[in-house]
């Protein structure tokens, strides 16, 4: 099934590694990756719909760690500009650890 | 923006409003609670009634959020709690609730408020599921400015 970041293959790519990293590391660099957002835009944090039935959400990995779920769903709205700079933010991260 | 440096988090935290989130489902509390973090809310949360009204006397927040769903509806315990006593009363209270069924509200003050408390029920507000969470921040931004 496609994703909606399956275009941008460096993007999917660094999803990827993020996805494979250690939970200490994830969580230490999650809230760098949402500051990022904010910082550029943060009312793209906020363009989520919340439905009653949120807890049915488990179909991807994100979806029961609200950090994670909150940064990969904000990104749906950024534009090519914000997805860039993650990008390169995301690889220099995930190559440091 | 630079990507090569760490973003600033910046001084908000200083004017940040504390807000007590109240909701028995984890998945709420965490979703909410995450956005508004981001926003620099402070939050503090609860999935007892009972022990949210105890975080309210201890924190007086400047907005409880008390989730209710049809099965759930125990969270609105904490409303008329909360009017009995004179330190709690004017803390305003934002009530996420389903659309459906109609008249739940009605239903659940019938059931948890005395018959002559209906009318004391003071700036008390609701947002109805689904919600966009902007329009969420910014309806809390009216209440708590």
């Amino acid at each position: 099934m496609k994703r909606w970041y399956d275009k941008n293959k460096e993007l999917a790519k660094q999803f990827e590694n993020f996805k494979n990293m250690h939970p200490k590391d994830k969580y230490t660099i999650i809230q760098g990756m949402l500051d990022f957002i904010r910082n550029y835009n943060p009312e793209i944090l906020s363009k989520f719909i919340v439905p009653l039935d949120i807890e049915k959400w488990n179909r991807r990995w994100y979806d029961n760690e609200p950090a994670f779920w909150l940064f990969f769903n904000s990104l749906k709205f950024a534009d090519e500009k914000l997805l860039h700079e993650v990008t390169a933010y995301m690889k220099k991260e995930i190559e440091s650890r | 923006m630079d990507s090569n440096k760490p973003p600033s988090n910046g001084n908000e935290q200083t004017s940040a409003k504390r807000l007590l989130l109240f909701s028995p489902r984890e998945q709420v509390r965490n979703v909410i609670a995450i956005g508004l973090m981001q926003l620099k809310y402070k939050i503090i949360d609860s999935a007892n009634p009972y022990i949210a009204v105890i975080k309210v006397i201890q924190h007086v927040p400047d907005l409880i959020i008390i989730d209710i769903t049809e099965t759930e509806k125990k969270g609105f315990l904490i409303v008329p709690s909360l009017q009995k006593s004179i330190h709690t009363e004017n803390i305003p209270i934002l009530l996420l609730i389903p659309l459906e069924p109609a008249g739940l509200l009605d239903s659940i003050k019938d059931e948890y408020l005395e018959n002559n408390s209906q009318g004391i029920v003071n700036n008390l507000y609701t947002l109805t599921y689904p919600f966009n969470f902007a329009d969420m921040v910014n309806k809390i931004k009216e209440i708590v400015r």
